[in-house]
């Protein structure tokens, strides 16, 4: 038992060894929350650090802080040479890449990130559709702070809009199957330039941008390749409610699982997705004289929703085949499990505009009675 | 054999799991996925059969020389010169475990967290040990491996509850990799009974030798379930491609683990991971310096301080090389050849010749 004891002792002490040599006085080291990068004209890369600071009194943040030079390590040394600080790689949080960044492609952005032995896999990684300017512009309510405002809008993302959850390790893991192109958050400064939102995501091919959807186009993205997002609000358009019994419709998807199936006919791929729903209804309003039971009511809820879910898919596979030409969904993967004598004989790439998709929705409401 | 120095079957099968888990463990899954394969999975469960078969070769072999170790039998099979030469082998294949395992686990340590300390600092601070251990009877290795094994258990189940998001996809369709790929990870694989020969020097200390067999059996199946385990876990969640990437996949698989008490679960598991490789490193001195003792019959005590002095000279010049990834890589694959060399393919010989001209112990 002694023994035993001073084992878990030694143990214990173990972990308050820092290391001598690599310790370092917390007023010495520098942190960088995030950081801008953007193509300038010249080819070069802009590199903006956003670096928080938390005192209340100070209004204006280190995220004005920007250099320009061909790779971001480099800028980050020029950056480092400008500080009296240390600037800590580590403690970045979020990665907002610039369109133009975007637009002319980020593997090499990424693959420098993922070469840096201290950065954080957890990081965020969001385009930005804004210029280093709109950060400077960047004015939050007086009570908050700039810098920290920005990072924490990003790292909120997290838990509140799931959606743009897109941490660096997953966007790594996205541009390594071939089948599955990459799909980043898309976000901006409102018009008041106070808050920074997410509007849309940018649709990738390969690591090029080619476009973004809005968050209500990418519905069906969500549902295919982020199920587990829970709570995710669904209002039907008007226009879609045309001819039912509704005046205005918003429901809740809990439960998403999504069943691909996919084939091979006349030598080229027919794709299914067969989609199982839960949801709860938000709101409800019906036309005028209109008193249909639970029963019908219910069934009709569960018509309008899967209409209107079918539609905005088979809008969007269109636009990502016809458009974009790029799988944001990841068929190509399934393809590839389901039918590999095909796939190993082709460039899903290639193929991917000419497949044939389409999708079924078995739709289940919980509960109706306690909105009416 | 001492009273107070032999091995319980517990003991036994923790030292057949325990040397694969060190710093090697991450190794291995980096030099599998390497080969950008899914079905490298495969090539673990033929890894596994290869080492359950070394087993049975060096439990029949000591069985004929239940009393003797390694180096002493070989004398006795091949004679004096040839004896001494084959316990030659073994003595460096156990310098070049320890050099591998502390420059592994040195190299993780430098790149995921103490940059600035000169690395010289933790081959003294896993060496210190190695060369005091030696003085001790071998069944405190035992008691050590006994600790170790807790770790490991703690580390797999941290793995396997935290962020258990597996695409069985990337693993499908099965074996379309083909066969040689998968026969070609076989070898690396191998790494994971990198401590298998201790075998035949521990055999005697066993003290129920009848169970034996099952405890090393065992010992040599969980070894195989965890580490098939790992590579599971960890390429069913990056992916082939990805995973082969990294030089060290489990750290960078629990690099993406976030838990509201530690921010970093990668750092503290690497560091539960050095505790691991000490048994190896253990191991491999122990032998070392045992070979050389029963070899060349040093009974002095000065003599056996020179001969721990230069052993230990001799690996901080050895571990002070491969300082980077491509070294270490280039060493593992030596290693994996010598460890089929000294795991299998010599103790076959050596009971080949035993059954062929007769010679045992017992006649």
């Amino acid at each position: 038992m002694k023994r035993l004891t001073l084992v878990l002792v030694l143990m214990a002490l173990s972990l308050t060894l820092t290391g001598c040599w690599d310790s370092r006085p917390v007023d010495e080291l520098g942190l960088i929350g995030g950081v801008m990068v953007e193509e300038t004209a010249a080819n070069e890369l802009e590199v903006g650090i956003i670096r928080p600071t938390f005192e209340k009194d100070k209004k204006e943040s280190d995220y004005k802080k920007s250099t320009q030079a061909e790779t971001l390590v480099d800028a980050l040394n020029n950056l480092q040479q400008r500080s009296s600080k240390i600037y800590q790689v580590g403690s970045i949080r979020s990665v907002m890449i610039g369109k133009n960044l975007a637009h002319s492609g980020i593997d090499d952005l990424l693959q420098e990130l993922d070469h840096i032995n201290d950065f954080e896999t957890q990081a965020l990684i969001v385009v930005f559709d804004g210029t280093f300017q709109d950060l400077e512009e960047f004015n939050p309510p007086h009570e908050a702070i700039s810098g920290k405002l920005i990072l924490d809008t990003l790292i909120s993302m997290n838990r509140a809009q799931q959606i743009a959850q897109t941490q660096f390790y997953r966007v790594m893991i996205s541009r390594s199957i071939e089948g599955q192109e990459l799909v980043l958050p898309f976000i901006r400064l409102d018009e008041k330039k106070e808050n920074i939102e997410v509007y849309s995501f940018a649709v990738f091919k390969g690591d090029v941008m080619v476009g973004s959807i809005s968050l209500e186009e990418g519905i069906p993205y969500i549902m295919i390749r982020r199920p587990h997002i829970d709570e995710l609000l669904i209002n039907i358009p008007r226009n879609e409610l045309q001819g039912s019994i509704f005046k205005n419709l918003s429901v809740v998807l809990r439960r998403k699982t999504s069943k691909i199936s996919t084939e091979v006919q006349q030598n080229k791929p027919v794709i299914n997705v067969d989609f199982k729903l839960t949801v709860d209804l938000k709101s409800i309003r019906t036309r005028d004289s209109i008193e249909p039971d639970d029963e019908i009511l219910k069934a009709e809820i569960e018509r309008v929703v899967a209409q209107y879910l079918k539609n905005s898919c088979d809008s969007l596979f269109e636009k990502t085949q016809k458009e974009f030409e790029s799988d944001i969904f990841g068929f190509g993967e399934k393809v590839r499990v389901q039918n590999y004598s095909y796939y190993k004989n082709i460039s899903w790439p290639d193929i991917y505009p000419e497949a044939q998709i389409s999708c079924n929705f078995q739709i289940k409401l919980r509960e109706v009675g306690g909105v009416r | 054999m001492e009273k107070n120095n032999t091995l319980t079957s517990y003991q036994v099968f923790v030292l057949i799991v325990i040397p694969g888990f060190t710093a090697i463990s991450e190794l291995v899954v980096g030099r599998l996925t390497e080969t950008a394969s899914a079905d490298n999975w495969i090539s673990i469960l033929l890894a596994g059969a290869i080492a359950a078969l070394a087993v049975l070769v060096i439990i029949s072999l000591t069985k004929r020389f239940a009393n003797d170790s390694l180096f002493g039998f070989t004398e006795k099979l091949l004679g004096k010169a040839l004896g001494r030469a084959v316990n030659m082998i073994y003595v460096v294949y156990s310098l070049a475990l320890v050099a591998f395992c502390i420059r592994t686990t040195v190299t993780t340590i430098y790149n995921f967290g103490l940059r600035e300390t000169p690395q010289i600092l933790f081959i003294i601070f896993y060496l210190l040990p190695a060369v005091y251990i030696s003085t001790k009877k071998f069944v405190v290795i035992g008691r050590i491996a006994e600790l170790a094994l807790v770790i490991l258990v703690v580390v797999s189940f941290t793995l396997s509850v935290l962020n258990m998001r597996l695409n069985v996809d990337f693993f499908r369709p099965v074996g379309v990799s083909g066969l040689k790929q998968i026969l070609a990870a076989v070898l690396p694989a191998q790494n994971t009974f990198i401590g298998l020969y201790a075998l035949l020097f521990f055999f005697p200390l066993i003290k129920n030798k009848k169970t034996a067999l099952k405890s090393c059996l065992a010992g040599v199946g969980f070894s195989t379930l965890v580490i098939t385990f790992f590579f599971v876990v960890v390429v069913g969640f990056f992916g082939p491609k990805r995973a082969s990437m990294f030089f060290w996949p489990p750290l960078k698989y629990l690099s993406t683990i976030s838990t509201p008490i530690f921010e970093r679960l990668d750092i503290i598991v690497m560091w539960l991971g050095p505790g691991l490789s000490l048994v190896a490193i253990f191991i491999g001195f122990y032998l070392a310096k045992a070979g050389i003792n029963q070899s060349f019959r040093i009974e002095q005590a000065g003599k056996k301080y020179i001969v721990t002095g230069v052993l230990f000279i001799i690996l901080i010049i050895i571990t002070r090389f491969s300082q980077n990834y491509y070294q270490i890589i280039a060493f593992s694959k030596i290693m994996e050849i010598f460890g089929l060399l000294v795991n299998l393919i010599i103790p076959l010989v050596l009971l080949t010749i035993s059954m062929l001209f007769k010679r045992r112990e017992t006649e």
